[in-house]
């Protein structure tokens, strides 16, 4: 599985392709995120995001399931995995079991996952690590629903869950007559697998914070790289 | 490598470890050169060496190469119940006087003409694509070429290319085998006698590339990117860039042909690896212009010092990051060559003495017994020297404006002097006058001289040759000739000899003249060290050997000072 920053990722949907990529810089790296580019993301990618929240030495069977390669094929087509990274090795590269071995030190008692998910929760209490977010847009109005993977203790039963979210959100993201939120509300409900509403809100400013999370904490938000267009 | 007891591991299982790099790379530098074959002398003699020290050590302290090493069969002796590709570790224990035979077998079926190489590295392939899947079979085709088995890029290329395209053609990756060997191997001797059947690459596709397949291209493509940014030292970033812009020559046009709707972010690795490929020729051009002025130095900062310029107009603020991002710009010197401040590490300021001999005959296509100089004569030690003055006279150049034209020629101030001519053209400051009488007679005098040369130039230079040597031979002589008399003071002999590795840091007669210096100063340590670079620098002289095995006895290593001394034996035609 090949991951890049998400800040690869967006630049290279801004590349003008007829004059390579150095168009798709991004000069300044506050601008990042800003509405316009994080559009021309959704637009190159045409999904929906889920971004796996976890501390990698804590939820091991978590931070198995991401190293061990399968999420990128289990994720799909439509939906783009995001989850951190150290950022020494937070470059264009294949996700194997070393690639979270310097992380693994991290403080315990520090956990950006727990910072970027209370983030998420600002106003009510959040739920319990790890898990996984999805997002249909970072730009539009619109709500994350969380799924909990505290219970899966196995990278086994990780994988299992992830799989049903996974397919549960590609289903919700090729229909239009309800909200994004009510399908996989609806139809996590009916698969057993229990997840929170984030409520209606912008979740570009919740990008921005998770990013500085990471930043601070020695960390890259990275993205597994899909192959084919 | 590894040992089964220590009775080597002083001296004699480091120096057999370096004649292993040495020898991986002969390959790695050498994908496509020309100059070099397997039948080249120093480098048969090398191979020869190192094969005994192989194999003694093997015999002594059961000498066995490291996990993970990847291999090829060979068909003059493959050991039985060895596979005939893969890697080391588990059940499979190769041998390194194997390895050294498959590698230089490889080579020569480079040479072949038409070559074979191409053939049995697929079979090699498709052996492991039989035991472990496509993405296997691509992953070890590159690492092949990555520890230096391979000689010509084309073999590669061929073998990734046929491969990919059979799993395009074939309805399931079971199917590859036997597309080009009729059936599956059963067994390894099976594989190394079968003939390729006539299959057919033109044969209209049935499926797309599999995800596994583009997969592996790009990992291996990017995982080299990250050895190389994790260089500890100029010799590893060097042969470690030289494999990555060949990786990427192959899985760039494999992967644009065989994808036809890459996404964003495949195509976004694929303008990294580009942009890495150019970087590649780059690094040969920068190479070739200063071959003759400073032979080993580091090519990193004046590359790095490009990339800076060009990623600071490109990328911003950020241009830093995305150029340790972007490029394969070593970790450990980044903040140091991207400032564009002097590399102090002397493990990054040149090639090491390890890598120096080997780099000299595939690289600088020289001959590797040439005494290199660390710089060229200048032009006032050129007119000092009385060997140039005894070329020149045999030369009849009498004349002293003439000498010191040529003298200014050889050093290569000649070039600068025309840059100062050029600067005499720039505006001058107010009220300043031109002297034009004085600049008219400079260029009178230099335009004469520069039909001169032209009109002579290969006079020129051979005399350029001729007058490097004489000063080269006079120079080491008298200042090796105290050192070497031990009647002289040891800090004469020690600041003398300093001074000859100084300028010849890769010649081995100084490298362990320094040795016995040392050693007679009482420096023992140091004395044991140089022996060992002695030998790096030249492992088939019985002389080095015997000189270590003194060295190694003194120091209470008495089983390894005989092997030392056996292999010293072995060379000189003793036993």
């Amino acid at each position: 599985m090949i991951v890049a920053p998400l800040q690869n990722l967006i630049e290279s949907s801004l590349a003008d392709r007829s004059g390579r990529n150095l168009s798709g810089y991004v000069r300044n790296a506050d601008d990042l995120m800003s509405e316009e580019k994080l559009s021309a993301l959704e637009k190159a990618h045409e999904g929906i995001f889920a971004f796996v929240l976890m501390h990698p030495s804590v939820d091991k069977a978590v931070a198995e399931y991401v190293t061990a390669g399968s999420l990128g094929s289990d994720a799909g087509d439509v939906v783009f995995a995001l989850f951190t990274l150290p950022s020494s090795v937070a470059t264009r590269r294949e996700v194997d079991e070393s690639a979270l071995s310097d992380w693994i030190e991290i403080d315990r008692g520090r956990n950006p996952a727990q910072e970027m998910l209370r983030e998420l929760f600002k106003d009510k209490p959040a739920p319990p690590l790890p898990g996984v977010v999805l997002i249909e847009s970072f730009v539009r109005h619109t709500e994350p629903i969380y799924v909990s993977l505290a219970g899966a203790t196995t990278v086994q039963e990780v994988a299992s869950i992830c799989r049903i979210v996974f397919e549960v959100a590609t289903r919700a993201y090729q229909k239009s007559d309800r909200s994004f939120a009510t399908h996989v509300g609806t139809d996590l409900a009916r698969a057993g697998i229990s997840y929170v509403r984030g409520g209606g809100r912008s979740l570009q400013e919740w990008l921005v914070a998770a990013a500085k999370i990471a930043y601070a904490n020695a960390s890259t938000i990275v993205s597994v790289v899909k192959l084919f267009g | 490598m590894k040992t089964g007891n220590e009775v080597a591991g002083r001296a004699i299982l480091p120096i057999a470890e370096v004649l292993l790099r040495q020898i991986r790379a002969v390959g790695q530098l050498g994908l496509d050169a020309p100059s070099i074959t397997a039948a080249s002398n120093s480098l048969l003699q090398r191979c020869g060496t190192a094969g005994n020290v192989f194999q003694m050590l093997e015999h002594i302290a059961g000498l066995v190469c490291e996990d993970g090493v990847p291999f090829v069969y060979n068909l003059q002796r493959w050991p039985e119940g060895l596979p005939p590709a893969g890697y080391t570790g588990g059940d499979v224990v190769l041998k390194p006087s194997t390895l050294l035979e498959t590698y230089v077998m490889a080579w020569n079926a480079a040479t072949i003409d038409p070559p074979v190489s191409g053939r049995r590295f697929l079979k090699a392939a498709l052996w492991i694509c039989h035991q472990k899947g496509l993405a296997a079979a691509i992953r070890y085709t590159l690492d092949l070429e990555r520890f230096g088995f391979v000689r010509r890029t084309d073999d590669v290329h061929f073998v990734l290319l046929a491969l990919i395209t059979a799993q395009r053609i074939v309805a399931d990756d079971k199917d590859i085998v036997p597309f080009f060997l009729g059936r599956a191997p059963a067994t390894p001797r099976e594989l190394m006698d079968a003939e390729l059947a006539a299959f057919d690459l033109e044969t209209p596709p049935t499926r797309p590339i599999t995800t596994a397949a583009v997969e592996a291209l790009v990992s291996a493509a990017l995982q080299q990117v990250e050895r190389v940014r994790n260089a500890t030292n100029y010799d590893e970033w060097l042969t470690g860039h030289r494999i990555l812009s060949t990786h990427a020559e192959h899985v760039l046009p494999i992967i644009n042909e065989h994808v036809t709707k890459p996404s964003t972010g495949l195509t976004a690795i694929l303008d990294q690896l580009e942009e890495i490929r150019a970087d590649g020729g780059g690094i040969s051009g920068i190479i070739a212009v200063r071959s003759t002025t400073h032979p080993f130095e580091s090519v990193l900062p004046p590359f790095a010092g490009g990339i800076s310029l060009t990623m600071q107009s490109a990328a911003g603020a950020d241009w830093k990051r995305r150029a340790v991002e972007e490029r394969a710009i070593p970790r450990a010197v980044a903040d140091t060559v991207l400032a564009r401040k002097t590399l102090d590490d002397p493990a990054w300021r040149a090639i090491s003495g390890h890598l120096a001999p080997i780099y000299l005959e595939v690289v600088l296509r020289r001959d590797p017994r040439d005494w290199i100089r660390s710089r060229p004569f200048t032009t006032d030690e050129i007119l000092a020297s009385d060997a140039a003055g005894e070329c020149f006279t045999a030369a009849h150049i009498d004349d002293s404006r003439q000498r010191l034209a040529v003298a200014r020629h050889l050093s290569g101030d000649w070039r600068a002097s025309g840059f100062q001519r050029f600067k005499s053209l720039l505006p001058r400051s107010p009220g300043e006058q031109p002297q034009v009488a004085e600049e008219d007679a400079f260029e009178a005098d230099h335009e004469q001289f520069d039909k001169w040369f032209d009109d002579n130039k290969e006079f020129f230079e051979n005399l350029d040759e001729n007058v490097a040597r004489a000063m080269k031979v006079e120079e080491i002589e008298r200042r090796l000739t105290p050192a070497i008399d031990e009647a002289c003071p040891i800090e004469e002999r020690t600041r003398e000899v300093a001074a000859v590795l100084e300028l010849y840091p890769w010649l081995d007669v100084a490298i362990y003249e320094a040795g016995i210096v040392a050693d007679d100063g009482g420096d023992h340590q140091r004395g044991l060290e140089l022996f060992q670079a002695a030998i790096h620098a030249d492992p088939s002289n019985a002389m080095y050997w015997q000189s270590l095995g003194v060295a190694l006895n003194r120091g209470g290593h008495s089983d390894e000072a005989q092997i030392a001394a056996v292999i010293s034996k072995m060379l000189a035609g003793e036993l």
